[in-house]
């Protein structure tokens, strides 16, 4: 058991097959509807056809395309603007509460109102998936920056650092891991509202192909789409961890 | 003495009878497959005007979010029927197992579909669709891309076909200029055309293919079917009448105006923009031909076999004969 909590990929990997396995085996006996849940196996089995009937492949880089490029504007402005509202408390305070406020909101419906600024195109998946992503980085960097231990902050005046030294090698390294938790929360979201807005105006990546399987009925296939936007998900939440723990390897 | 009990129990008798239907109704879960649209107010003409208690029918009516959102609900069996299913969906779903049947007809060929453009356009009809200009469809496989592919075919159009989601999408992009067309179905918009906002260009009546064909059908689960045949006997009678008062009460089309917020003066003519004769329950026809276009849009793999296409069918509650 202890030799378990040191292998997390490999719980996981076991909880997700015995897991794939109990509804395999609940599909089977009837307990679950074949046309509302597909077997697992018959998922996996409908990948190629799916590949070759709708290049899933190809769409998983458009969707993963426009999830990055909507990130990285996000981040681009999200995180100067969290700095901005930290540097100047009383933008903070004020904007703070109407920034939680706006991400709560389903900025998704919005979609219309997109589509007459954009039109019908790439530019209105990524301007729907910066909203919802940028606003979580902004709130999570002022959080972070706000929340550097005032010890740390000693320490470092202590040896006389001077402000821009102070900022780059102590409170930005610190406030790192709730700037990430932002940025994780954003990437999601960004995702979502793309694969939404896809599903709807049956434009794009992924979000099209789940459409167009699902108007098929064809289960499996619309299964094995949604694998992929799980995938994608996947991708930016290893990635993302990545660069964290190089920027903050401790 | 003994006659006037005679009587008495003759007349409670009469009265348990009588009231037996009232009160031991059956239960109908009826879902329509979308709102607004004229067809679907049939149901809620039986249920609002006390056709189906006459037929010993209690029906809920709810309204689903489009086709295929609305066959679920009945592939799980959490509602009994649908009015006014897609039937390239329901092929489809069927094509793949699901518990479905088909109980009958609700539109032949698409009279109320219509195209419009906005009134500044120069477009006067489909005929001036070049190659630069879009006709516009809700989304692959729909009746509106059907509609606009027979529509392109017949007319020899040169136009790009474009997806463009619902009538308010379409709407949206229609009226910004993204598209040159915008889709919709009677009486959604009449507001704009009286306005003179936009103009319409051409209909369904036009995809000359579709003339005759079932397009939306009413699909009951199999298994409800199998174990209440008597009860989708007197569902499906009591809807022939439901429909009927549609069409002839200028009440229940003020009614259908107030439910769906629309203008009376939209919705009076709305026994012209889809007539009685194509929205008549029987026969539920071009199935061979539905059979055709579900393959070439990849909604099935092969086509069903005569057999199969004979199950599906259980017109008006009855087995296929």
């Amino acid at each position: 058991m202890a030799k378990l909590h040191k292998m997390p990929i490999v719980v996981g990997l076991f909880g997700l097959i015995a897991a794939a396995m109990l509804l395999e085996f609940s599909v089977d006996a009837g307990w679950v509807m074949q046309l509302v849940v597909p077997r697992p196996s018959d998922t996996i089995l409908a990948f190629p056809d799916v590949q070759a009937d709708m290049d899933l492949f190809g769409n998983f880089f458009v969707t993963l395309g426009m999830t990055a490029g909507a990130t990285l504007l996000a981040l681009m402005i999200g995180v100067p603007f969290g700095y901005f509202l930290w540097r100047n408390t009383k933008y903070g305070v004020a904007y703070e509460g109407w920034l939680a406020a706006a991400f709560a909101a389903p900025t998704v419906l919005l979609y219309p109102l997109f589509l007459v600024i954009f039109g019908r195109s790439h530019a209105t998946l990524i301007a729907m998936g910066f909203i919802p992503g940028a606003i979580p980085i902004i709130i999570q960097t002022r959080q972070g920056l706000l929340g550097v231990s005032r010890t740390l902050l000693n320490v470092g005046r202590s040896f006389n650092v001077t402000d821009r030294d102070l900022f780059w090698k102590i409170q930005l390294p610190s406030a790192v891991p709730t700037i990430f938790t932002g940025i994780r929360i954003g990437v999601m979201y960004t995702l979502v509202n793309i694969v939404a807005i896809e599903y709807l105006i049956d434009f794009g990546g992924l979000g099209r192909i789940v459409s167009e399987m699902y108007f098929r009925f064809d289960t499996p296939g619309t299964y094995a789409s949604i694998i992929a936007v799980v995938l994608v998900s996947v991708f930016f939440y290893w990635g993302f961890g990545r660069i964290e723990k190089w920027l903050r390897p401790v | 003495m003994s006659n006037i009990l005679k009587s008495v129990v003759i007349a409670a008798a009469s009265t348990a009878v009588l009231a037996a239907p009232a009160l031991a109704a059956d239960k109908v879960r009826v879902i329509n497959s979308t709102k607004v649209v004229f067809e679907m107010e049939h149901p809620y003409s039986a249920a609002e005007n006390g056709i189906f208690k006459k037929y010993g029918i209690k029906a809920s009516v709810i309204h689903g979010s489009g086709g295929a959102a609305s066959l679920q609900t009945i592939l799980t069996g959490s509602q009994d029927v649908a009015w006014g299913n897609g039937v390239l969906g329901v092929v489809s779903a069927y094509a793949k197992g699901a518990p479905i049947r088909v109980l009958g007809s609700n539109i032949r060929g698409v009279p109320d579909l219509y195209w419009y453009v906005k009134n500044d356009s120069p477009i006067k009809s489909f005929k001036d669709l070049t190659a630069k200009h879009e006709l516009v469809y809700s989304r692959p496989g729909s009746t509106t891309n059907l509609a606009a592919i027979y529509i392109k075919n017949a007319l020899g159009l040169k136009s790009k076909l474009v997806s463009v989601g619902g009538p308010s999408g379409s709407r949206t992009q229609a009226m910004s200029g993204q598209v040159a067309t915008g889709w919709s179905v009677f009486p959604l918009n009449k507001g704009l055309i009286r306005s003179k906002k936009i103009r319409v260009i051409g209909t369904g009546k036009q995809a000359a293919g579709l003339v005759g064909v079932t397009i939306r059908v009413i699909v009951a689960n199999s298994n409800w079917l199998d174990k209440n045949r008597d009860v989708a006997k007197r569902f499906m009678l009591a809807m022939m009448e439901g429909r009927a008062h549609t069409y002839n009460s200028v009440e229940q089309m003020k009614t259908y105006a107030a439910r769906w917020k629309l203008n009376f003066d939209d919705v009076k003519d709305a026994g012209n923009d889809t007539p009685a004769e194509v929205t008549t329950i029987l026969p539920v026809a071009g199935l061979d031909v539905i059979n055709k276009i579900a393959l070439e849009n990849k909604k099935i793999k092969k086509l069903l076999t005569k057999e199969q296409l004979h199950e599906l069918v259980h017109p008006m509650g009855y087995k296929p004969i």
